[in-house]
């Protein structure tokens, strides 16, 4: 892993990017915070065996120069926002050096990380695995990798019996609303949503969520300003949006200063759309988000369900 | 270029941590600070939306001087000045109590503290309150 | 389950299939109940689908959604992107909490006014199944603009 902080080094040495954004040691013991490195210095901060509660492929898409070439040191969820995004034409691919970092099952507290299926990040440029070894998956992956001294392997995917226990974990976590009749589960999802205090934290903080022209606005008159809690279209409509697309990332759970379980509502809608529509989010940029495209094959079936 | 400001919010009392996302010297966003060991990566929306008075076009730069009924702008030095003037006139012509003090939970401890101690010292009045009843 | 339960049925109808076929209906006097209250689009593809989740909100006990038949649609694809659409609501409502048997996706074309009575009828009586709305008489959380 501190091959990656050399990657970084040689980038910014040879001036192939304006800066890499990463995930920095902050002042504290504890703290994580994004920067923007621009000195090789700055490099040997990078934290690589943590969860970083921001997403990085959020501040690169917002805050990114359009015409500037950026590096990008993230965790499989963040990867796979990035590509996401990219879909929705915020990030320009071609800009940006993707340095993908593998994450140890079990290692993270949060009830999202046990449910992830996706440990190893093989939509990134150039991945980097917990045993010491280096991918290049695309073309400026292999610029990347021939920078360095390091022993390189063949693309990895999540190997299957990882991803079969993290779906059973996902079944468990998910299990005991599955088990509650339906009103029993509205009177849940209710009351939670009962303890919005309207902070905005889940939408500022979702990756998936980059309208400049947010639906949630109080001038768009769905959710009125002033008043707590929210109308409960609030959290509905923003699971309609991002619904097919969430990569389970949870920092929207992460940042709800009412702790309401927002990632887990999320990822359980996410099974079922993505069975429906055989859709992944954030492995490949060709197959576009299901609820805004149709599809040859669709266009000859005559039922009300999608087969 | 991008640079992540660590630093405490101005409004309330509960003093949340935060970063703010400095683009080219114009602070543009938010984002939370996980390890703050008040907010813990938490923030409410006048947190979230606390960085949006800083480069507002309305906010103001410069004193103002009320001159005939209208806003003049004048340098600190002017202003101060007056205010000096007029306070101790005030103060001359019809006592201490005739001066009244408000201060703000905008305001860090040590500027209420500077107040208050303006107020009973300085002018000689205990006519000093908060908006939070400090 | 009250015997006189009356359920308050929404209906968006698209303005060149459905709501045609629904007026055939009315024409030829065949009889559908009279639950419903239709609300004419211009296309299916129009209906937000947090239309229907403020409908379900704010108390509606069934909402129907009627469009051309795929091919058919006036505005070439519109009708496919509602299916889409619907498949993903009545996912979500089902994850929430909510009957997504309370809501129903059909097409209705603008001679079939028949089969438009025969849905309605045969809607009613699924809502009537179902039970009113678990909101009922709970207006949670439905203040559109707050008036100051």
């Amino acid at each position: 892993m501190e091959k990656v902080k050399q990657l970084v080094k040689e980038m910014l040495r040879k001036g192939m990017v304006e800066g890499v954004m990463a995930p920095v040691r902050g002042p504290g013991d504890d703290d994580i915070f994004p920067s923007f490195i621009t000195n090789e210095n700055e490099a040997d901060r990078i934290v690589l065996d943590s969860y970083y509660p921001f997403s990085l492929a959020k501040l690169v898409a917002k805050q990114g120069d359009k015409g500037a070439k950026v590096g990008v040191v993230v965790r499989t969820c963040d990867a796979r926002a990035l590509i996401e995004l990219a879909k929705r034409e915020q990030v320009d691919l071609n800009q940006a050096y993707i340095i993908g970092v593998e994450c140890e099952e079990g290692k993270f507290p949060f009830a999202w990380c046990r449910r992830c299926e996706y440990l190893i990040p093989s939509m990134a440029d150039a991945a980097f695995y917990l045993d010491g070894t280096v991918s290049a998956n695309t073309e400026k992956g292999k610029e990347l990798v021939s920078l360095l001294n390091a022993t390189v392997v063949e693309r990895k995917e999540t190997p299957k019996e990882a991803r079969e226990r993290a779906l059973k974990r996902q079944e468990e976590d998910f299990a005991e609303l599955a088990r509650l009749s339906p009103e029993e589960r509205l009177r849940y999802w209710l009351s939670y949503f009962d303890r919005c205090i309207k902070c905005y934290g889940c939408r500022n903080s979702c990756p998936i969520c980059f309208c400049k022209d947010c639906y949630l606005q109080p001038h768009k008159l769905i959710v009125a300003s002033g008043g707590n809690p929210p109308d409960k279209l609030f959290h509905l409509i923003r699971l309609m949006h991002v619904g097919d697309s969430c990569v389970n990332c949870g920092r929207c759970e992460a940042t709800c200063p009412m702790g309401i379980p927002i990632s887990r509502l999320y990822h359980m809608l996410y099974r079922e759309l993505s069975s429906a529509f055989h859709y992944e989010p954030g492995l490949d940029i060709s197959s576009l988000p299901p609820l805004g495209m149709i599809t040859d094959e669709e266009m000859k079936e005559l039922g009300v369900e999608l087969a | 270029m991008l640079d992540f400001v660590a630093t405490t919010c101005p409004y309330c009392g509960v003093g949340c941590g935060f970063l703010l996302v400095v683009k080219n010297g114009e602070v543009v966003d938010t984002r939370p600070w996980a390890g703050h060991v008040v907010s813990e990566g938490r923030l409410c929306i006048k947190g979230w939306n606390a960085h949006q008075f800083i480069h507002h076009p309305e906010r103001l730069t410069k004193p103002l001087i009320r001159e005939n009924g209208e806003f003049r702008e004048s340098s600190w030095e002017e202003a101060l000045g007056l205010v000096a003037k007029r306070l101790t006139e005030i103060k001359g012509k019809t006592g201490p109590d005739s001066i009244a003090f408000l201060s703000s939970a905008k305001c860090t401890n040590e500027e209420n503290y500077l107040l208050q101690k303006f107020a009973r010292a300085v002018i000689g009045t205990n006519n000093i309150d908060h908006c939070a009843r400090l | 389950m009250e015997k006189n339960f009356q359920p308050k049925i929404l209906g968006f109808l698209c303005n060149w299939c459905s709501y045609a076929g629904a007026d055939l209906a009315g024409v030829s006097r065949f009889q559908y109940p009279p639950n419903i209250r239709v609300i004419r689009v211009m296309c299916s593809a129009r209906i937000n689908p947090a239309f229907i989740m403020k409908a379900l909100l704010s108390g509606i006990d069934g909402v129907l959604v009627s469009g051309c038949h795929p091919g058919d649609c006036h505005y070439m694809k519109g009708n496919y992107y509602t299916r889409r659409r619907m498949t993903a609501l009545r996912r979500m409502l089902k994850v929430v909490g909510f009957e997504p048997e309370r809501v129903r996706l059909e097409w209705v074309s603008a001679s079939e006014g028949v089969r438009f009575a025969e849905v309605v009828n045969q809607f009613t009586e699924t809502i009537k199944k179902l039970g009113p709305n678990p909101l009922q008489g709970k207006r949670l959380g439905t203040n559109l603009v707050k008036k100051t």
